[in-house]
């Protein structure tokens, strides 16, 4: 195992600067080299032998002549709706990455309906007013039950 | 099934039971535990190590209960005891590392999550439900898309001792209706996002486009916060019932900045530091009451400022000049 790039947390740095014999015929076990930018050159030139195991590599651009497994490297970028989308390999979105709230929400995860202008929204992890009105409401009900009950 | 405690550790191989740290699950299984068994009651430690996220958490399924919560407690890399006794309590870098990349941590209801750190580029690193409890957790979201997205994010829920860096366009804390206390919010557009129906109490907010922004709700408290390095320290809209006192702004174009004031506002005892250009932007223009009492301005004499130290030296006028905390009145 490379003891150097292995279980650390990369997140937005390059190496491209970095010798390539620290990299050649090693595993690389679970860490995250992800970029916020699709297909972004992380390592250096002439890399080869490398085995990437474990490890998020989103939007990295893995050398050919290194292998992954059980990894992650998808494309993913924000697009108009303000949230984050996987892209297809033409860099066109595919899907949103929070695909489950967007489901809970009613909202259509059909790229075709992503708006065309950056818009105001808030991201959709994010609890909607209503969401939380009925949060307080509720609270408020339990509140006014415990103090009948004293 | 019964509420049961369970082991994870980075280092794990994978295809233990998770009852104990010999058969520790490793990060995955931790994942598909949490979004498909987690139950009210259960307990999670994470032992210290770095923890690369292959995809999005999810547990808004698996809410706990306000008697019986999960919690996920972060414990040093070398804890054997089981379960581990409060010493094992991770701290500082040795709390277990969640490298999130572009995904989430997202949690359900009653949530208390102990002892970790994440770092991600996503829209919100740990997003939890309402009525959670976060304390002593670290985030740094580095996302440079102009969105709003946060280190922290939630509702009806309390951070502790947190800290929340963000970035040019990233806040460090997102969230409604919560509690924040004695937590650290820095480096980022703004440092708390959304603040309404919330009580913030000993936060410090520094170098950031904005303190506080409290948008268009109400009924916020802000007491004993330091906003230091801010472009603006307190910005809202029509915010009304908005109680500020013993707040410190230090290093700011405008101290509270509210479009329209609201004149049931109170502003107490705060404390007017250096370089503020315009402590009461349109406060000071329109009637509002409670805005007398205000401490003379000064340097507030922080330790070390810039490296992040904001207690203060002996020499400062803010000590013993807000107002004081009473004991057994009434």
């Amino acid at each position: 195992m490379n003891e150097k790039y292995s279980y650390k947390d990369f997140l937005q740095k390059t190496f491209i600067d970095t010798d390539s014999s620290e990299w050649n015929d090693s595993d690389v076990v679970g860490s995250c080299f992800a970029q916020e930018t699709p297909n972004t050159k992380v390592f250096p030139d002439g890399i080869k032998g490398v085995t990437f195991t474990k490890c998020n590599l989103d939007n990295v651009l893995i050398p050919a002549e290194c292998t992954m497994k059980d990894c992650t490297n998808k494309l993913i970028q924000v697009q108009k709706d303000g949230n984050d989308w996987i892209l297809n390999p033409d860099l066109t979105p595919l899907e949103p990455v929070n695909k489950a709230d967007y489901i809970k929400l009613g909202i259509s995860t059909d790229p075709a309906t992503l708006p065309v202008a950056d818009t105001a929204e808030k991201p959709v992890t994010e609890i909607t007013k209503e969401q939380l009105e009925a949060n307080l409401q509720a609270q408020i009900k339990a509140l006014e039950a415990a103090a009948y009950w004293r | 099934m019964a509420a049961a405690t369970m082991y994870i550790d980075a280092a794990a191989a994978g295809g233990g039971n998770g009852t104990t740290w010999a058969q520790a699950w490793n990060e995955a299984e931790f994942e598909a535990d949490l979004e498909a068994n987690a139950e009210a009651g259960d307990i999670y430690y994470v032992r210290g190590g770095t923890y690369t996220l292959d995809s999005a958490y999810d547990s808004g399924a698996r809410d706990a209960t306000a008697v019986a919560p999960i919690y996920i407690i972060g414990v040093n890399s070398g804890t054997t005891n089981e379960p581990p006794v409060l010493a094992d309590w991770a701290t500082a870098d040795n709390r277990p590392l969640f490298a999130c990349g572009t995904n989430n941590i997202g949690l359900g209801d009653y949530y208390k999550v102990f002892n970790l750190r994440l770092t991600g580029s996503g829209t919100s690193i740990l997003s939890v439900a309402v009525n959670c409890v976060i304390y002593n957790c670290k985030s740094t979201n580095s996302r440079t898309a102009s969105t709003s997205a946060s280190s922290f994010s939630g509702s009806t829920s309390t951070f502790i001792s947190c800290e929340g860096i963000g970035a040019d366009s990233t806040h460090g804390y997102a969230f409604s209706s919560g509690r924040m206390i004695f937590c650290y919010a820095h480096d980022c557009n703004w440092g708390v996002d959304a603040a309404s129906y919330g009580i913030y109490l000993f936060n410090i907010f520094d170098t950031a486009t904005v303190g506080m922004s409290i948008v268009s709700d109400d009924i916020v408290t802000a007491f004993g916060n330091t906003i230091y390095n801010c472009v603006t320290a307190f910005s809202a809209t029509d915010s009304y019932s908005f109680v500020g006192i013993n707040n410190i702004v230090d290093t700011a174009t405008d101290g509270f900045l509210w479009t329209t004031q609201n004149n049931i506002n109170v502003y107490m005892y705060n404390h007017i530091g250096n370089s503020v250009t315009d402590m009461w932007d349109l406060v000071e223009e329109t009637v509002v009451p409670h805005k007398d009492n205000w401490v003379t301005s000064g340097d507030p004499d922080f330790t070390n400022e810039a490296g992040g130290n904001f207690s203060l030296e002996s020499t400062s006028p803010c000590i013993n000049a807000g107002m004081a905390m009473q004991l057994g009145v009434g």
